[in-house]
């Protein structure tokens, strides 16, 4: 592909009018929001950010040969000893050439946010590139027609092709994007995801492929394209894979969804809910997550969480340790070292106290409020763990006071549990033991977990009610091998246990080489498994590993 | 030598309507030659066809050896052309579009057309939008002509020009092109500047070629007979054509032979013979 740099330079300042516009208007605008002091919505800036460089790739496409055709220069051009591929480069690269800055100025005048790489774990970073490509698609396309079609026509085709096609290859990217960020960190879809990527790359053979045979071919004379089998077989194909990705997306849903629609993706100001870690509502449907922002959400299976909480702080805000109330009414969590309970009833939240976390008892009613006096750093010969010394409170309906009695612990634990029926307290440490701290006899016992042959490292537990079960726990720990940590940095295995109190411990399943981010229990049988933020799989234990 | 210019029964159609009907042309090397034809009688149509600018529907055509809708850049370089719009970039300066021709041809001959901007009194930092239809014509000319091509392709390059300024534009064809003895192949319906300049003419009629040859030649294929009223009817139903002279009709030379008792006659001029091949006469 050799472009010729003097018809490139033609180019340019034939067009310098209309390359030179966008320019002057984002100017305006600039200076008019400046001296009205922010009289451009932030929400209507977006739209102009999209709508304004799409507008404009269609009518730099159509119009890239109408001045030739309209001052009859056409011939002149034609006559001369130049290549038609040549003549078409030149008019396709000098629109493209000030096409994507103006998008890129648009957007990082208008929406200096979302000009940014984009990340495969946020997908609200794929804004920006969507829009590059989307721009690129409409510019190419529109400047397709303008080739095609002629007179009053053009404008006719344009309007009916371009949003069309600009839809159809903005839905095909949109899905092929989700796709991409679905498939790529999830193990359970690895071949889907090499699917994916045949198909992606498919698609761009065959546009570039397009793209290169339209530009380079010695049929295309009077800048006009003669229709060829090949090129019916081609356009056929790239509308039809879109449809294929949208179904097959549509198809493979994962259990939770960060994905909004696109209109709402492209038009919204809504902040992307990206669940981080959840809980499952005990006898309901419900799912709490938190985010990294510090929000609290609730969702259904398929369906993207929406915002219940805000939390308190814009920024860093911190929220963790979510525990449901039995009965599945409210739950307690931590937001920057506070205990507060959120009543799904009345969607307000009470603060209780400074703390650690609020464990429920079976009722529902009283709490165990937990909260850290001391902690310091001991070496022990399970690596170095957190001491704390912890004080323990119980607290009962309306909340409003701290009674007595009062206890203190001293713990390397890294999750508790509230066993309210014995009124014990449950502790897993980096020991491989269940402890059970008495809190009315002060007693300590100790519960050996049966440990994997060859020595593991813990690096976090939990202690969950069991499904449909009130005096059952669940323990979960996930360790990693010490031996093969260096060739499996991001895996790690799961054993789980059945606590049944007083004293009963039984080992139930162990799941090796995981990389999920985040487990939630949905039943005994099936997990909802994190993959990248804000995407949860339905997971099912592995045949044979169960026990 | 073989021809410049050769059509083998070309025709061309837009859709459904027939423009050239099967042409039959050769131009050799060094022949100024002109192509006569009324209005929509296919010239522009024909000669977009030999510049490559619209393909052929049937028959053979070659523009110095090539098919032209396949020309490559090389074959490009060898033709000049010159339209009836010229269709020149009105925005750029007079300079900046020499600058941009000069890059695209090897053989650019600067000292022609420093010569030829002497000569036709052009200024380089004009706007080819403020230049007058004179100039731009001439500007149009010095571009078609300083790459040194073999072959020059004019449509109706003159139509609009004042008498002085086409004098001047059929100087360089006569002098310039003829001492170069570079081929020119020219359309226009301006009889005078055929008889001035031209070697060889095509009359095209309706899509087809009526006649051609020398301007001796083709005058010589029509005769002028002076008839009476009375037989007006009769020498038009064998092809006659009435010149709006009283009682002098135009009629085929070879027919007139054929006669048992031809009527006394003169041979027609070129404006004769043009006005007969035009008006339906030898349709057969």
């Amino acid at each position: 592909m050799k472009i010729s740099k003097h018809l490139l330079q033609k180019e340019l300042k034939q067009n310098i009018v209309i390359y030179l516009f966008p320019f002057l208007c984002l100017g305006i605008i600039v200076i008019c929001n400046k001296v009205l002091n922010g009289w451009l919505d932030p929400k209507w800036a977006q739209i102009l950010a999209g709508a304004i460089p799409l507008s404009l790739a269609g009518a730099y496409g159509l119009q890239a040969f109408d001045l030739e055709e309209n001052n009859q220069t056409k011939d002149f051009l034609l006559t001369k000893p130049l290549s038609i591929s040549q003549i078409i480069q030149s008019k396709y690269f000098s629109g493209l050439l000030f096409l994507l800055p103006a998008v890129y100025f648009w957007s990082l005048t208008l929406t200096p946010k979302v000009v940014r790489f984009p990340i495969l774990s946020d997908f609200s970073s794929f804004f920006f590139s969507g829009l590059l490509i989307l721009t690129w698609l409409v510019y190419t396309t529109s400047f397709t027609v303008g080739l095609y079609i002629k007179g009053p026509l053009k404008l006719l085709g344009a309007l009916l092709t371009i949003p069309f096609v600009a839809s159809w290859f903005g839905l095909a990217w949109f899905q092929a994007i989700a796709w991409l960020l679905i498939n790529f960190s999830a193990p359970p879809q690895r071949t889907e995801g090499l699917l994916l990527l045949i198909l992606i790359t498919s698609i761009l053979i065959i546009f570039f492929s397009n793209l290169a045979h339209f530009l380079n071919t010695q049929r295309l004379q009077t800048f006009k394209i003669q229709f060829t089998k090949r090129t019916l077989v081609d356009l056929s194909l790239l509308f039809i894979l879109p449809l294929f990705f949208t179904i097959i997306n549509q198809a493979s849903r994962p259990a939770i969804r960060p994905f909004n629609s696109i209109m709402t993706t492209i038009f919204s100001n809504e902040n992307w809910f990206l669940a981080s870690e959840g809980s499952k509502q005990p006898h309901g449907e419900l799912y709490l997550f938190r985010n990294q922002s510090g929000q609290l959400g609730l969702g259904k299976l398929s369906q993207k969480p929406q915002l219940i909480y805000p939390g308190i702080k814009t920024k860093n805000n911190t929220i963790t340790e979510l525990h449901w109330a039995p009965d599945g009414k409210s739950f307690t969590f931590n937001e920057n070292g506070q205990v507060k309970i959120y009543s799904l009833r009345t969607k307000k939240t009470t603060t209780l106290n400074n703390g650690k976390m609020g464990l429920w008892a079976d009722d529902s009613k009283q709490l165990l409020l937990i909260q850290e006096v001391t902690s310091q750093a001991v070496k022990t010969s399970a690596g170095v763990i957190r001491q704390q010394n912890l004080a323990l409170t119980l607290i009962n309906p309306p909340y409003q006071q701290i009674p007595s009695p009062k206890w203190q612990i001293q713990s390397g634990s890294l999750s508790l549990g509230w066993d309210a029926l014995h009124f014990e307290l449950l502790a897993i440490d980096h020991s491989w033991q269940l402890k059970l701290l008495n809190l009315s006899t002060h007693q300590i016992k100790e519960l050996p977990l049966s440990q994997p042959a060859t020595p593991e490292q813990i690096i976090l537990t939990q202690i969950l009610p069991w499904p449909q079960s009130t005096d059952e726990f669940q323990l979960l720990i996930y360790s990693f091998d010490q031996a093969t940590l260096k060739s499996k940095q991001h895996d790690y295995n799961l054993h789980l246990y059945r606590y049944t109190p007083p004293a009963t411990i039984k080992k139930w399943a162990v799941i090796n080489d995981l990389s999920y981010r985040d487990f939630i229990l949905k039943n005994d049988q099936e997990y909802l498994a994190q993959t990248s933020q804000g995407i949860y799989w339905h997971y099912r234990l592995p045949k044979g590993e169960e026990k | 030598m073989d021809a410049v210019i050769s059509c083998n029964q070309l025709t061309k159609n837009y859709g459904r309507k027939e423009v050239l009907k099967g042409i039959d042309l050769q131009v050799s090397p060094g022949t100024i030659f002109a192509l006569l034809g009324t209005n929509g009688a296919g010239k522009t149509s024909l000669i977009r066809t030999l510049l490559g600018l619209i393909p052929k529907t049937t028959g053979e055509v070659s523009v110095l050896g090539s098919e032209p809708y396949q020309f490559g850049i090389q074959l490009r370089e060898r033709i000049g052309y010159v339209s009836e719009e010229q269709g020149l970039y009105t925005w750029m300066r007079v300079r900046e579009i020499i600058n941009f021709c000069k890059a695209l041809y090897p053989r650019w001959d600067d000292t022609l057309t420093a010569q030829y901007l002497e000569r036709f009194k052009l200024d380089l930092h004009a706007k080819i939008g403020t230049l007058s239809k004179g100039q731009t014509v001439k500007l149009a000319l010095l571009l078609a002509l300083a790459p040194k091509p073999d072959l020059l392709i004019l449509d109706e390059p003159m139509t609009g020009l004042d008498p002085v300024a086409q004098h001047e534009f059929l100087q360089v064809i006569l002098k310039d092109l003829r001492a170069e003895k570079r081929t020119v192949f020219f359309s226009t319906h301006n009889l005078a500047d055929v008889k001035l300049v031209s070697e060889k003419v095509a009359i095209l009629y309706d899509g087809q070629i009526r006649a051609l040859g020398s301007i001796d030649e083709i005058c010589q294929q029509v005769v002028k007979i002076q008839v009476s009223a009375t037989n007006q009817s009769a020498w038009e139903s064998q092809g006659g054509v009435f010149t709006g002279e009283a009682d002098t009709l135009l009629f085929d030379a070879t027919k007139l032979t054929t006669l048992s008792t031809p009527p006394p006659h003169q041979p027609a001029t070129l404006e004769e013979a043009f006005l007969f091949f035009c008006s339906g006469g030898l349709k057969s």
